[in-house]
């Protein structure tokens, strides 16, 4: 699948944030929508800012991202048919995760594969909650800020994601 | 779809209980503003469209194999970093300091986020680009968030000799404790 390039998809990013913090008046950030559905005490409001978002805001906004991204597929025609989707056609075989050629030669399309991504997305859950943030409200937002917190925790998360990523590939031979 | 359910299922709840204060109060109103949907729909479509979705992209980009995503990233805060400085609200967000809570938890959520594919924004969007992985993905988000903010709650209960004091405290509504 074609994606865009780095400099389209960097400004579009960066627009989407921008454009969240003018009409919204807070700052972007998913782990924070999630950590409200799941029990964290609400944001803080301040002079200036804007209301922090009510728990129906919190779904609407994470439902949207999944309605945009579907709709994004659906024009790209690949809906339905990435990673796991494909199950059905392909059946539960050894096949059945389809993350790519890394992934199966490391963890296999199976058992194994479904529990490292199963346990690997519970960690993002409790680091993103633990950090106070993830790739959106720490790494674009606070970095931009030049926030020491956010600063710190880009820096250890993207340092560690490159060294596991790294030992994913040991041994593997340059795929 | 399930984002137009939401806003429907909203505005009739606000209509029923509109003598709560919708301007200063937060966490009480529940409009939806249309910004925030917006806004969500936009991040879906642009994490999808960069590929932030995709093992193998992400893959690529933490093994410094493919740089497309990072200069992408460099690209967007660069874009946050102008377009903040250029907003009035922007001196006005919130801090963020160092807390114990940040070297911990970056350390676990680089992990995961390596193993999965999947930061928090990132698993929702693959579910709604229909990858049957995301169901994993998102449940294992959400799993993981409540299993920290249930021991961050336990954690913050007050010490035994207040006990009795914080059981009263929390009586849902509806239960009459007179």
């Amino acid at each position: 699948m074609q994606y865009w390039d780095f400099l389209l998809g960097g400004v579009a990013l960066g627009l989407v944030a921008v454009g969240f913090v003018a009409a919204v008046r807070r700052p972007l950030g998913v782990s924070g929508a999630v950590g409200g559905l799941v029990g964290a005490p609400g944001g803080d409001a301040g002079p200036g800012l804007g209301a922090p978002l009510s728990r129906v805001e919190q779904a609407a906004f994470l439902a949207a991202i999944a309605v945009g991204a579907g709709l994004s597929a659906l024009l790209a025609g690949t809906w339905g048919q990435l990673d796991g989707a494909a199950i059905a056609s392909r059946g539960f075989g050894p096949a059945s995760l389809g993350l790519g050629p890394v992934f199966a030669a490391r963890f296999g399309d199976g058992a194994l594969g479904w529990a490292v991504v199963g346990g690997g997305a519970v960690l993002v859950g409790v680091g993103t909650q633990w950090a106070r943030g993830c790739t959106s409200g720490h790494g674009l937002m606070g970095v931009a800020r030049l926030q020491k917190g956010s600063l710190v925790a880009t820096a250890v998360f993207f340092g560690t994601a490159i060294i596991a990523s790294v030992l994913v590939d040991v041994g593997l031979g340059g795929r | 779809m399930s984002a137009s359910l939401l806003l429907s299922s909203s505005s009739s709840s606000s209509s029923s209980s509109s003598s709560s204060s919708s301007s200063s109060s937060s966490s009480s109103s529940s409009r939806v503003r249309p910004a925030v949907v917006l806004g969500g729909l936009a991040l879906g479509v642009v994490l999808s469209r960069l590929g932030f979705t995709d093992w193998g992209e992400l893959h690529r980009m933490l093994t410094l194999s493919d740089l497309r995503l990072v200069g992408a990233f460099g690209v967007a805060v660069v874009v946050t970093v102008v377009g903040l400085r250029l907003l009035p609200v922007g001196a006005l967000l919130p801090d963020r300091p160092l807390h114990k809570g940040i070297i911990p938890g970056a350390l676990l959520f680089g992990v995961g986020w390596a193993l999965s594919g999947a930061c928090p924004g990132a698993a929702i969007a693959q579910l709604g680009e229909g990858r049957l992985t995301a169901v994993v993905s998102v449940v294992g988000v959400a799993a993981g968030s409540a299993l920290y903010q249930a021991i961050a709650r336990l954690r913050s209960l007050p010490s035994a000799s207040t006990l009795e004091a914080s059981a009263q405290a929390p009586a849902p509504p509806g239960v009459a404790c007179a």
